[in-house]
């Protein structure tokens, strides 16, 4: 019996349509990949018996060139640590922890601040860079509430968990200043211009020229400067003293 | 909608090619301005300025302060350079995306606004169409109801005006034909009568001789009678020059006048005329250059004679008042005649015109009068037609075209056709096409 030659046509078009949707997944779940995966310098996870989930031995990512560059700007650079992972009651829980470097160049000092979920805040005044990558290799980070940490219990989780690290240039309260800062500007600029108009237009001059500078100040957006991103085994640690 | 298919594509063709031109354009435009804004040698300066505020606190202490505020200052303004900086791209890519929204918008509103101007002047011109058609089928009352003043709407003004008279025109057709039968009725009934009254009349002369002019043997009884009988054959000898008066209008003999003038001499000359109608008419109305018509002076005042007449038979005992009142529309001169009588007579207003239309009694007149003022009026191309009739009065209103308008009656009454030679003649102003000129279209 001869093949259909539909039949034949339409899996041909089956078979593309499918190749398509194929590529088109995999480029979805390739672009969040573009943030760095980097496997040997992975930070550490701990269970801390008791206590919280404990990220440790943070990898020298203020090493790493755009970030140290970025540091001498003097603007507040937050490391964002987040870990997913599943408590045994099947219930998904976020763990959170933050560490903000600013610089003061004029005392020439580094202030360190580092908190995480556990509630624990850790604050330093850092006189040299060398000093600081110390003390950011030091820092233990509760990254669970304590209530989640309780839910977990002491056995840790099976395999390992993704760690991801966003490196965020400046804070919130930089960017409200830069976005006032700019709309000003551009405002201060658009209405220099229409001294010699006439009221009207000036009025409808000045409302588009104050659209115009939200629109622009609101691309001032925290984006992150630098992302990481590692698979971390958690491994029971000792409780603490 | 099929028609909206091929400007739609051309609008977003046009459109879209225009999009993408700007986007290239002012991406390269926009790039340079964001890097001149964020100069790296501006910045390096800011930087270098901002180490000297730190040299020369160390070197002045004492001024600590001062370098230390404009060094906060500076490195406030280097911090938030950073921030545009890092954000630059995300900054380009807004403002590039609102320059593009700004300019498809104005290009897609301009392009919606061309689509729509078409596709309404298409639906007008197809109007227009539907309305030749009507009145190239002979339809005249058109109204398109178009109110705009481009060429469209001139013309849409043009084919309601020559809708319009073409109504005049076979309404005047009508008159006149229906008149001209009634002309040639009154003209057989007047030589049929003529005829045996004539011989009526001789008989009864000579019976008069036979009879001589002796006394008594009834002789008295007898002159008597040829008297009574003479003087109802000079009644119907009346009634039948009625006839013959109507069936044989005189032709108009046209002048150009200013018909202001001539309601003002007429005023004066007839204002002792009849007792109880006193005259009135504002001269001047028109303003100080009226416009002028052509008539016949003697039969124009043959019709206010008439009109008067008219007003003080239904006056009766009263007294009252007549008006004469000019004014404009379009291509017509109006003049209304206006009474405080009693109005015309319900039953009669519909056949006013016709002859032999009257509310008086049995051989107190023929009704022929309003008849001859309208054939009168549709020979110098205007009309006669009662305008308003109330118990507080009735007005007549007489039209005639105005020279020199050149929008007059394409119709020529069969008399004042054949005056044209004398005068500019009420057809002879008319375009071709009985379109007027003085729309023209550009």
């Amino acid at each position: 019996m001869a093949p259909d030659p539909r039949a034949a046509a339409a899996a041909r078009l089956r078979g593309v349509a499918w190749a398509l949707a194929a590529i088109f997944m995999g480029l979805l779940l390739a672009w969040p990949a573009r943030a760095q995966v980097s496997d040997g310098l992975a930070p550490r996870l701990e269970l801390m018996a008791g206590e919280s989930l404990v990220l440790t031995d943070l990898p020298p990512v203020l090493g790493d060139d755009e970030v140290r560059r970025h540091l001498g700007t003097g603007l507040t650079t937050s490391f964002d640590f987040r870990v997913r992972l599943r408590a045994p009651d099947g219930a998904e829980v976020l763990g959170f922890a933050l560490v903000e470097v600013r610089y003061e160049p004029w005392d020439e000092v580094y202030v360190l601040a580092a908190r995480g979920l556990d509630g624990k805040l850790v604050r330093d005044l850092v006189p040299t860079f060398e000093v600081l990558l110390e003390k950011w290799r030091a820092l233990r980070l509760g990254l669970l509430r304590p209530r989640d940490a309780e839910a977990l219990g002491r056995r840790p989780p099976p395999g390992e968990l993704r760690v991801e690290l966003k490196v965020i240039p400046f804070s919130a309260g930089e960017q409200d200043d830069t976005r006032r800062w700019f709309s000003e500007s551009l405002d201060r600029s658009s209405r220099g211009g229409t001294e010699n108009v006439a009221k009207s237009s000036e009025d409808r001059s000045e409302a588009l020229a104050e659209v115009f500078s939200l629109l622009m100040a609101t691309s001032i957006q925290r984006t992150a400067l630098v992302s990481y991103r590692w698979p971390v085994p958690v491994s029971a640690g000792a409780p603490k003293r | 909608m099929s028609r909206l298919w091929a400007p739609l594509v051309a609008v977003v063709l046009m459109v879209a090619t225009a999009a993408i031109l700007f986007q290239a354009f002012q991406r390269q435009v926009s790039k340079a301005w964001f890097a001149f804004a964020l100069h790296p040698e501006a910045i390096e300066l800011l930087e270098a300025s901002a180490d000297d505020q730190r040299s020369l606190a160390r070197e002045h202490p004492e001024r600590e302060a001062g370098y230390r505020s404009r060094f906060d200052q500076i490195q406030t303004l280097l911090q938030r350079l950073s921030i545009l900086e890092h954000s630059r791209l995300e900054m380009q890519r807004r403002y590039e995306q609102v320059l593009l929204a700004l300019f498809v918008g104005t290009i897609g509103l301009a392009g919606g606004l061309v689509l729509w101007r078409q596709t309404r002047d298409e639906r007008r011109l197809e109007g227009l169409r539907i309305a030749l058609a009507d009145l190239a089928s002979g339809r005249t009352d058109l109204e398109l109801g178009e109110r705009r003043r481009d060429v469209i709407g001139r013309i849409a003004r043009m084919i309601e005006r020559t809708s319009r008279r073409m109504a005049r025109d076979q309404k005047r057709l009508r008159s006149l034909e229906n008149l001209s039968a009634w002309q040639e009725a009154a003209r057989r009934h007047a030589h049929e009568m003529r005829t045996p009254l004539t011989g009526a009349r001789l008989e009864l002369e000579r019976l008069g001789g036979m009879v001589g002019t002796g006394e008594g043997d009834g002789a008295d009884d007898v002159h008597r009678a040829i008297q009574g009988v003479r003087q109802e054959l000079d009644r119907l000898a009346r009634f039948t020059q009625a006839f013959t008066s109507f069936a044989r209008l005189p032709r108009p003999s046209m002048q150009e006048i200013d018909l202001d003038n001539l309601l003002h001499e007429y005023v004066t000359t007839f204002a002792a005329a009849w007792p109880n109608l006193e005259l009135r008419h504002e001269a001047g109305a028109l303003g100080p250059d009226p416009p002028q018509v052509a008539v016949d002076r003697d039969m124009l005042r043959q019709v206010l004679v008439n009109l008067c007449d008219n007003a003080s038979l239904a006056l009766e005992e009263d007294t009252g008042c007549m008006r004469f009142g000019l004014s404009l529309a379009g291509d017509q001169l109006l003049l209304d005649v206006a009474d405080d009588g009693p109005g015309v007579a319900e039953s009669v207003r519909n056949r006013l015109f016709e002859p032999y239309t009257t509310t008086r009694g049995i051989g107190k007149g023929m009704g022929l009068g309003l008849a001859i003022c309208r054939k009168i009026l549709l020979d110098h191309g205007g009309d006669l037609e009662l305008f308003a009739s109330s118990p507080e009065g009735a007005t007549f209103r007489l039209s005639l075209p105005v020279l020199g308008a050149s929008t007059t009656s394409s119709i020529p009454s069969t008399h004042a056709s054949n005056h044209a030679s004398t005068l500019t003649s009420p057809s002879t102003d008319t375009a071709a096409d009985g379109v007027p000129t003085g729309d023209s279209v550009p």
